[in-house]
């Protein structure tokens, strides 16, 4: 999910992700509203407690905010021994030449958060680099066009969320980097007016948005109710970058703010996950992750703090590489992820920080061939985004991307990514089963109930229904299909199971809100997960507690003048719905479900792909087929006989919609067992199940290999199932009660 | 005596199970024609039509129900059925598999600049498609055109249009009707946009998958 096309309708479908946000996002501001938002910003900020100072090197030095000028040194020096860093940094000071200002810039860049993000976020921050690389005239008056054009735009963000949307907070962002990369070489006068409007501007959003008072829709809360929106992100980097611009200018005064943002990045920082990870999918990982690692380096570099130590810095690359599919360079992601084809553009570059502080040679090296892989222009010519300059250090080395580790569990999401390669014809499988939110953002909730002393409402808008679902990939076909950045989360439409044809709770809308009143990390959790030889993995979740809506029947339906019982939680439709899944690289997958409902209920298992064939029923045997003509085998088996279709799978995106297939095997029963074998490496395998007791022994033969899995059910719904392999007398892996995985980043198991 | 049955069967290790098919989309037998609503050639004197001067709705001469889609305003042109010989009354959706269209949208959009060139333009997809509609003008379904393509692309030449109804009701999950009409509602361009389009429609079928052996 890197084009930026994409990127820019984010924007906008962001500003509505809350069922909070809905009435506010369609109003239009008026002049007479505008007065009134203006006249409830206090005159004079309350004093300052302990404001952060500047560190004493950087009081009345300029530039610092982006960069200083021995950064710049250091970078000069790089540039001329690295290609990559000697053609981005050609692209942006030929940009900076060239630059034109249109002459409604900031009426442009005022009207919505997309030209802000796109035009300003995007394009005309890169001046600040292009001027500090090369000092020339035309990118001198290419910046002092722009500062003078937004000093003559009275608002910049005219929205519903007057100078406080997230369009308002990168207009500041540029307005302040440009402001301090030529602080030296501006005419005093304007510089004064410019300082003057930073500060105008930083105490809106303060006021008008992290403080709330915005009319006619005060308390919208949408961004500024936990720690993890991107949103709240992109407005704090607005903040912090204009602050830190003026916060040694004569006369004005920015200790109070300063203090509430330096707050503010220390609450964000706190519930933020050491894998640097975003429940909402890879997509919105890179979509917001830029923001704030520029606010945690702009602090570092000008207050001093150590920020960037915070372990999400040097891991947030893990997501967004283990999520990555080379062909096409799409994403095989859940959550809202289009998981089409892409562009590496401007916000890709900023996960480099990872090796940069690690100085990990490999993490660079993979980094850099997705670099490498997706920069590139409709003809295929290579491109180099600004960025690349902030975030790709060369001195770091470029060593083997094939020493990365092929898998990764993300224990704050209850995720998993397992590979075969790096290459482009890579087998990967991506497996879930974590809270919506992921843990961090639950531990928050759980930790900090709200006025009412409710459990904090979170934003999991972009969270699907999907806990114990896979999803796969051969090449660039997707043989699982991952989703699309749904308008509609449904469970049906994931390769899970449903439940009388109800999936998980919360299910059902365009933008998925908590459940009320509960932990949601009971819902859905990882319970093993063991990495063993030759890549081998077993991962197992237990998404029982997250089925929870009876099917609607005459019975049980409630009547339509009934009261609503607030808060309602039905209880569980499972006792159990355990997902094992065993990956053997190389040779095959298995993927072991073990299903116990309250009574007789129709259990569907569902797997999404392009198309399907049956081969052999009566032997469990069936094909998956893609849009390119790969042909993986599939054999399900169970311990009681069931029925199979293959129907119509009706996919509805953001960006486009998808018609493709699925199959799904049911039965009406009070449990089932199935073993999925799947056979990507063409190894032709076969199953046989018996069950013997609560013993199932799976045989796997092949030409070169004839394995059998021992297969027993947990004793409780948190411990691991038991699982073991054994081929011939040799051990293959084994999952028992102590091989309990990880939930979430401070969880001790 | 039953219990130790039971309990000895328990001990036995019980054989693999596998399943029964139950429906197959990819059978690679063509749906089976159940309601044939409107076919091109046919008698139609069960339809009539709901249209303005932006999206006329007429028979073209070789029978086809032809939509003329001019201007820039918003349009709702429907065509509604009553019951006839072949076309029951008390259709609901939920009693087939598909609905197929054999369809075509011919056309394209002229764009002004701000200078006021005109150009034409065609995006692959249209955003274009049909809704279904209950004796009382409720929704019942809707699709795109583009939707069942193997391209995305609303189609510009003939093409059979295979909407498993699945799709058509994934908005409308569940809203249940006895279908009576098919509109085709295009939402007011931007500005600058003035449409000229023929939408021609050969056929109109309810059909379903054939039963697996």
């Amino acid at each position: 999910m890197k084009h930026a096309l994409v990127l820019l309708v984010f924007a906008v479908a962001l500003t509505l992700h809350s069922t909070n946000v809905s009435a506010a996002g369609a109003a239009d501001m008026t002049p007479a509203l505008a007065k009134k938002n203006l006249e409830r910003i206090p005159s004079t900020d309350p004093p300052a407690v302990n404001p952060p100072k500047l560190l004493s090197a950087m009081i009345g030095r300029h530039p610092r905010v982006l960069f200083t000028d021995n950064e710049i040194d250091d970078l000069k020096k790089m540039i001329t021994s690295d290609p990559i860093l000697q053609k981005t940094a050609e692209g942006v000071i030929a940009r900076g030449k060239s630059f034109k200002l249109r002459p409604d810039l900031g009426e442009v860049l005022a009207s919505g958060d997309t030209p802000a993000l796109a035009t300003g976020n995007g394009d005309i921050a890169q001046l600040a680099y292009a001027h500090a690389l090369s000092h020339n005239a035309a990118t001198k008056q290419a910046i002092i066009d722009v500062l003078d054009a937004m000093l003559k735009t009275p608002y910049w963000s005219y929205s519903h969320e007057l100078d406080a949307s997230m369009g308002a907070a990168c207009n500041m962002m540029i307005v302040a980097v440009l402001y301090d990369a030529a602080y030296n070489d501006l005419p005093p006068d304007l510089r004064a007016q410019v300082a003057q409007k930073i500060l105008t501007h930083a105490r809106r959003l303060y006021y008008l948005g992290f403080k709330q008072l915005a009319v006619p829709f005060p308390g919208m809360g949408y961004w500024q109710s936990d720690p993890q929106p991107n949103h709240r992100w992109y407005r704090l980097r607005g903040m912090v970058s204009s602050l830190l611009a003026i916060a040694d200018e004569k006369g004005l005064e920015t200790s109070f703010l300063l203090g509430e943002m330096k707050k503010e990045m220390d609450f964000l920082m706190k519930w933020y996950p050491a894998d640097g990870d975003c429940h909402e999918g890879a997509g919105y990982q890179v979509f917001g992750f830029r923001s704030l690692v520029e606010t945690a380096m702009m602090m570092d570099r000008v207050l001093g703090t150590d920020y960037l130590r915070q372990p999400g810095f040097k891991n947030a690359w893990k997501q967004h590489l283990y999520y990555w599919v080379p062909t096409q360079n799409r994403d095989i992601s859940f959550g809202d992820d289009q998981n089409a084809p892409g562009v590496y553009q401007y916000d890709c570059p900023p996960f480099l920080i990872g090796p940069h502080l690690t100085r990990d040679k490999n993490t660079q090296a993979a980094l850099l061939r997705q670099y490498r892989s997706g920069a590139k222009d409709k003809d295929g010519k290579p491109t180099y985004p600004w960025t690349l300059l902030e975030f790709y250090d060369p001195t770091v080395g470029e060593g083997d991307y094939h020493a990365v580790p092929q898998s990764y569990l993300f224990a704050d999401l209850g995720a998993a990514s397992m590979r075969d390669s790096w290459e482009e014809d890579a087998v990967i499988l991506t497996f879930k089963c974590g809270p919506y939110g992921g843990y961090k953002l639950n531990e928050y909730r759980q930790a900090v109930p709200d006025a009412k002393g409710d459990l904090h409402y979170i934003n999991v808008a972009h969270d699907d229904p999907d806990a114990n679902s896979i999803a796969m990939s051969i090449g660039g076909d997707f043989v699982f299909h991952p989703g699309l950045y749904s308008t509609k989360k449904m469970t049906d439409t994931i390769s899970s199971i449903t439940v009388d044809g109800k999936g998980q709770i919360m299910e059902g809308d365009s933008y998925t809100q908590p459940v009320p009143k509960f932990d949601m990390r009971k819902l859905a959790y990882l319970t093993g997960w063991k990495a063993g030889d030759k890549g081998r993995i077993i991962i197992e979740g237990e998404a029982g507690n997250a089925y929870r809506v009876p099917a609607a029947t005459e019975e049980t339906k409630p009547a339509a003048d009934a009261p609503q019982k607030e808060h309602e939680i039905p209880s569980p439709v499972l006792k159990k719905f355990r997902r094992s899944t065993i990956w053997m690289p190389g040779e095959y997958i298995l993927v072991l479900d073990d299903i116990v409902s309250d009574g007789p209920r129709l259990i569907m298992w569902r797997g999404s792909v392009e198309k399907a064939q049956f081969i052999n029923p009566e032997e469990g045997r069936c094909q998956i087929l893609t849009k390119t003509g790969k042909q993986v085998d599939l054999q399900i088996l169970g311990n009681k006989p069931f029925q199979g279709a293959i129907d119509h799978l009706f996919l509805a995106g953001r960006w486009g919609n998808e018609l493709i297939q699925q199959l799904q095997f049911s039965i009406k029963s009070d449990s089932i067992k199935f073993a999925c074998l799947l056979d990507p490496w063409k190894k032709k395998p076969t199953m046989t199940l018996k069950e013997t007791g609560d013993t199932v022994t799976l045989a796997i033969r092949s030409a070169t290999f004839d394995d059998t899995w021992t297969w027993r059910g947990a004793k409780d719904s948190m411990t691991p199932s038991f699982v073991t392999g054994t081929r011939g007398a040799a051990p293959l892996i084994s999952l028992s009660e102590k091989d309990l995985a990880p939930r979430g980043d401070n969880v001790a198991n | 005596m039953k219990r130790l049955i039971a309990l000895s069967l328990m001990l036995v290790a019980l054989p693999a199970l596998a399943f029964t098919v139950v429906k197959n989309v990819n059978s690679g037998k063509p749906p089976v024609e159940r309601v044939v609503i409107f076919e091109k050639g046919k008698p139609a004197d069960h339809l009539s039509f709901v249209d303005d001067s932006n999206c006329k709705l007429s028979f073209a001469p070789d029978g086809a129900i032809e939509c003329r889609i001019i201007g820039c305003a918003e349009i709702k042109p429907l065509i509604k059925w009553k019951p006839s010989e072949g076309v029951p009354a008390g259709i609901h959706l939920q009693d087939y598999d598909y609905l197929i269209l054999t369809c075509r949208l011919e056309g394209d959009t002229k764009v002004a600049n701000a200078q006021g060139r005109v150009t034409s333009q065609r995006p692959d997809n249209l955003w274009f498609g049909f809704t279904l509609f209950d004796t009382n003008g409720e929704r019942l379904g809707s699709a795109s055109l583009a939707d069942p393509t193997p391209d995305k692309k609303t189609p510009d030449k003939t093409t059979v249009l295979k909407f498993p109804m699945s799709l058509i009701k994934f908005w409308d999950m569940d809203k249940k009707g006895e279908v009576q009409a098919i509109g085709f509602p295009w939402s007011k361009p931007h500005p600058n946009i003035t449409r000229e389009f023929r939408l021609i429609i050969d056929k109109i079928v309810l059909a379903d998958d054939p039963k697996p052996n």
